[in-house]
């Protein structure tokens, strides 16, 4: 791993509570939480320090998800990390999929702030929702690149950390990101039209 | 996408982005030969390789962190309200929540009306206005006057859902009570009206869902008035219009201190839950405390918290000084529990006093985990209340046996093991006895209890207990296999008399039912007679904590109902203190033979004193056996078998029949050793005789197996003896299969498995002298494997020590003519260990026999290749040999050796 967590011994207890420790599960979740947090705040790094609270909200509607998946096993550390990023992917596309609802229902408000923040930047904003479209579609003829792409991009993890979690060196690891990222913006950019 | 076609793609992909420019172009060129396709392809994927790698800052980065963004931001409340709403006119801001924001308003109009209007946060639930119109004739129907009106709703300009409602001047009730230091009863009475409040409200089918002080505001009347009655259930999404996943997002909304475990756990909510919540801000009300403490960080924990954790006894928690979180400024505050106690107008004493009993119970009741065993209904709760108030009995008691064996089984995770879960019942009822005990205690030091009936009660309890106790260990002393639950028992059971014997003061009936319960763990955890957990020295604490409460001379004197006095806890330390230093255990046990003849003396007739001194002097012998005294053994075994064989015709007890077993055995010993095998090996047939009726009648008893076995040993012993060692190969064989049973149903008995051990080496022995070496030394090696296991738990033990020496020079015994450099190792093994024996204690006639005669024999089988060494060895074996002819100038055999060896050294 790239730096240290606070879960360094996330896999023996893992392994504890796959031996059948039950209480291994409680002392899995002060780690899963911590590990949440630091997803989130990775996502909110370069935001206002204000955002601070914001993020522990974030962290709380990530770990209400992750529990409500209590019943999954998490077969190892690598699991874990995909299963985080997972729910994050799931909680943002899900909040995007709700508030595109809502606009539809007339949040006049809402849309003009959106427009305003896309205007300030130079770039269209890839929508969340095609972003995970197209990375479905990835994942159907080459799962290991979704998995890649959502590890570093959802569960916010260095290079380093994907690369232990894939089993693969880190080299390879990049050279699997660089073409699952030109593959997702070629789709992205070409709106979904042409397949691989 | 075809796999092949897709992995050429990355292939070429990998090696060309390596690349650049006109390099690229030449090996796309080269590498995809006439495939224009294929070419084309990974081209344009090249075209959107980032210039960059940031995943943090690329395009696919940027949207996950928008989205992100978009996701935090819309967890904000607007900030800016609208001016007007309807007919109403936006003053100010009252306050603001979770999820709403709380605005001073007024009626546009002729006269002029304030409301509150509550603005709830948009986004997660557009469906609540429509709900708020389904509801709204009921919330509006609810009139009452200590229930803040709803009367509008509404939706903003923004599409923001609206409630319009009374507005009430008010104070939390928490803060209310503080401020005017009001005393527990009045604020009992002032909580009692809050429950006819939400008790109308359940009658009209409304549930409050999220009852919490800042929602129960005490008007300047001093009259309670309660806000957002109805209002949580409207925030709550429709389950057909969202998953579970947004059911639990809304879990967090709620007030985690105040929410009931159903409520957290997603289960229906009921009338019982507002129940529960009220529970929780009584229970702050008049302590200061919250019945549990969460950290708002940790939702899990939350849960975990709520779900779990019994809160502290009211009466108990107001003796402590807390943290307390400031629900205005968000900090935590230190506040003593003085200064609690003198917001109740009272001090930290009367406050425990005035809370425990009555309103501990009723509000443990009103907190209980289980919808069911709480008040079912607000009603039931006031009602209790009421009659707190009017000194009438109260529904609630102390919660029932049943409920409390629930809690403490949870609570303690306790193993239940197969065949001994009535051990687990016992230990149980030990537990909740003993917080009987102690309530009783507390019952009796309070006021305004009668005194005849906190008398009786703490009688009563305590005789439970006593029943308890030894019922307990009566039944699971033999039973098979219950190693772990009474490691358990021990434990736990320690841990209650360490509190309770504190709280004994000068009782010397209950000081001495304590005293007889310590002594019963120190038999779990270490008593050699009883399957035991070998923990020495935990034993030895407990019977020492029990001699002193049976030498205090008010204990001395109480008459004796249940056999226990000092001499029996004198016998038993020494039984325990006998592995490590057999002289300080033999005088433990003449210490208590000499009570045991002071208290015969006093009543001839009595049965426990007669038996006593019987056991005494059977010990007595034991130990002079063991000392290498046998013929003053002797004298004491003929003294204890006629009384005890007397006793056992008198008594028909199992018991009565295995002392007197055990007392024959040591006959036998005594005689063999004194140079009467056949006398000694008859007796041991008697006692084998005895045991196998006892083990007949009880099978499943362990101590009569495990003595039976050793009874066949000692027959074995005889045989062997007698030079009759195929006959005794039958016994030992018989032995050796009743041991591995023992062991077998109680892996971690040690003295089991040491009987086994003991049972390997004489079949070595015996297959040795019949030629059959192989089995012999397998035999050894089994003997010296479990042995080297058990050292490992009891290094210092030195019957482990002697069982080493003895397998080690049977080996080499085995080996003198076969495998002379094999015999000198283990000789040379064997006298080491015989050295260790004599230096632990030099005066022990015994081992230094054992000693001399290993040297001789390593001596002989030295001689052979070195004969100075040899007699050097010899040398050494004839000193001891002195040394003990010194000692006891009357032993022949003694002698006789001495006499050899040194004709031996004269050879040499």
């Amino acid at each position: 791993m790239a730096e240290p967590t606070p879960g360094g011994d996330l896999t023996e207890i893992l392994q504890q509570w796959r031996a059948g420790d039950a209480d291994a599960l409680e002392r899995l979740m002060p780690v899963v939480y911590g590990e949440l947090k630091r997803i989130a705040s990775r996502h909110m790094y370069r935001e206002r320090v204000e955002h601070t609270l914001q993020t522990t909200a974030l962290v709380n509607e990530a770990y209400l998800k992750l529990m409500g998946t209590r019943e999954t096993r998490w077969n190892d550390r690598a699991h874990f990390y995909a299963i985080s990023a997972q729910l994050m992917r799931r909680i943002l596309v899900d909040h995007a999929r709700a508030s595109a609802a809502e606009k539809r229902g007339g949040g006049a408000d809402r849309v003009s702030l959106e427009a305003a923040e896309a205007e300030l930047l130079a770039e269209q904003p890839v929508n969340i929702l095609d972003l995970n479209q197209a990375l479905e579609k990835l994942g159907e003829f080459d799962e290991l690149k979704s998995r890649i792409i959502e590890l570093r991009y959802f569960g916010g993890l260095t290079l380093d950390e994907t690369a232990t979690i894939v089993e693969l060196s880190r080299k390879q690891v990049w050279q699997e990101s660089q073409l699952a990222q030109a593959w997702l913006l070629r789709e992205l950019a070409h709106g979904g039209a042409s397949g691989p | 996408m075809d796999p092949e076609r897709w992995s050429q793609v990355q292939r070429l992909f990998q090696r060309a982005a390596e690349l650049e420019g006109e390099a690229r172009n030449a090996y796309l060129t080269q590498a995809c030969a006439d495939d224009s396709d294929l070419r084309a392809e990974v081209a344009s994927l090249l075209e959107f390789v980032p210039s960059v790698s940031d995943v943090a800052n690329d395009k696919l980065g940027t949207s996950v962190r928008t989205a992100a963004r978009s996701l935090v931001r819309d967890e904000e409340v607007p900030e800016e309200a609208p001016g007007e709403l309807g007919p109403y006119r936006i003053l100010s801001k009252l306050g603001e929540g979770g999820m709403s924001h709380v605005y001073l308003a007024e009626r546009k109009g002729e006269f002029q009306q304030y409301v509150a209007i509550k603005m709830l946060r948009a986004g997660l639930h557009s469906d609540v206005l429509r709900r708020f119109r389904n509801e709204r004739q009921i919330l509006a129907s609810l009139t009452h006057p200590r229930i803040a009106q709803i009367f509008d709703g509404g939706n903003t300009p923004d599409g923001l859902p609206y409630i319009v409602m009374e507005r009430i001047e008010g104070e939390p009730i928490h803060s209310y009570c503080d401020a005017k230091r009001l005393s527990v009863r009045d604020r009992v009475l002032l909580f009692e009206k809050v429950c006819e409040a939400v008790q109308f409200a359940h009658e009209n089918l409304v549930v409050h869902r999220d009852l919490k002080p800042a929602n129960i505001l005490v008007t300047l009347e001093g009259e309670p008035k309660l806000l957002d009655f109805g209002i949580a259930k409207l925030l709550e999404p429709d389950p057909q219009l969202h998953d579970t996943d947004v059911t639990q997002q809304d879990v967090r909304m709620l007030s985690f201190s105040y929410a009931s475990p159903e409520q957290v756990k997603g289960q229906p909510i009921t009338p019982a839950s507002d129940a529960y919540s009220l529970g929780v801000v009584l229970y702050q009300l008049l302590t200061g405390h919250r019945p549990y403490r969460i950290d708002r960080e940790l939702p899990y924990e939350r849960e975990r918290i709520i779900c779990e954790q019994e809160p502290m006894r009211p009466s108990q928690i107001v003796t402590k000084s807390t943290q307390r979180f400031d629900d205005v400024t968000g900090e935590d505050v230190a506040v003593p529990a003085h200064e609690l106690a003198a917001q109740r107008q009272s001090g930290v004493d009367a406050l425990r006093q005035g809370l425990a009993g009555d309103l501990d119970w009723i509000l443990l009741k009103s907190l209980a985990k289980d919808p069911q065993e709480r008040y079912r209904t607000v009603m039931e709760f006031a009602a209790d209340l009421r009659a707190y108030l009017a000194d009438e009995p109260v529904s609630a008691v102390a919660p029932t046996l049943g409920y409390r064996m629930r809690k403490f089984v949870k609570r303690n995770r306790l193993p239940v093991v197969t065949g001994a879960s009535f051990v687990l019942m016992l230990f149980i009822a030990l537990g909740v006895i003993t917080s009987l005990y102690l309530e009783s205690k507390q019952l009796r030091v309070d006021e305004g209890v009668a005194r005849e009936k906190a008398q009786s009660r703490l009688a009563t309890t305590r005789a439970l207990l006593g029943d308890v106790l030894s019922e307990f260990h009566d039944v699971v002393r033999d039973l098979p296999g219950a190693m772990e639950s009474r490691r358990v028992f021990a434990t736990k059971t320690l841990k209650y008399l360490d509190v309770l014997i504190d709280d004994a003061g000068e009782d010397p009936t209950l000081l001495r039912e304590l005293a007889v319960a310590y002594v019963k763990v120190g038999d779990v955890q270490g008593h050699p007679g009883n399957a035991n957990l070998g923990e020495t020295e935990a034993a030895l604490r407990s019977y020492r904590r029990a001699l002193e409460v049976f030498r205090r001379p008010d204990v001395d004197e109480l008459p004796t109902t249940d056999g226990y006095d000092a001499a029996v806890i004198l016998d038993r330390i020494g039984e325990v203190t006998f592995s490590a230093d057999a002289e300080a255990a033999h005088q433990l046990h003449r210490e208590a033979r000499a009570v045991r003849q002071r208290l015969y003396g006093s009543k001839p007739n009595s049965r426990s004193y007669r038996e006593g001194l019987a056991r005494s002097d059977s010990r007595e012998g034991h130990a002079l056996l063991f000392g290498g005294h046998p013929s003053e053994a002797l004298a004491m075994f003929e003294r204890a078998v006629p009384l005890l064989r007397e006793l056992a015709g008198e008594y028909n007890e199992a018991e009565l029949q295995r002392s007197l077993a055990a007392a024959i055995l040591g006959l036998a010993a005594a005689r063999v050793e004194t140079g009467a095998s056949a006398a000694g090996r008859s007796a041991n047939e008697e006692a084998v005789s005895i045991l196998e009726r006892l083990c007949a009648g009880d099978p499943l008893n362990m101590r009569f197996q495990r003595e039976l076995s050793i009874a066949c040993s000692r027959v074995v012993r005889c045989l062997t003896n007698e030079q009759r060692p195929r006959e005794a190969i039958e016994w030992a064989r018989r032995a050796r299969g009743l041991a591995e049973g023992i062991a077998a149903a109680d892996p971690e008995n040690a003295d089991a498995v040491r009987e086994l051990t003991l049972n390997d080496v004489s079949l070595g022995q015996l297959h040795g002298q019949i030629g059959e070496i192989d089995s012999a030394l397998q035999h050894y090696q089994a003997a010296l494997a479990r042995n080297e296991s058990l050292r490992k738990s009891s290094p210092s033990d030195h019957r482990l020590i002697r069982d080493r020496w003895l397998t080690h020079f049977r080996v080499a015994q085995l080996l003198a003519e076969r495998d002379l450099s094999g015999a000198v190792d283990s000789y040379t093994k064997a006298g080491a260990l015989c050295a260790q024996l004599v230096d632990s204690d030099a005066t022990n006639l015994t081992y230094r026999r054992w000693l001399a005669v290993s040297l001789r024999y390593h001596a002989e089988a030295i001689a052979v290749t070195d004969p100075a060494g040899g007699r050097a060895l010899l040398q050494e074996a004839v000193s001891h040999y002195a040394w003990l002819v010194d000692q006891q100038p009357q032993n022949s055999r003694a002698s006789d050796e001495l006499q050899e060896a040194t004709a031996r050294l004269a050879q040499l």
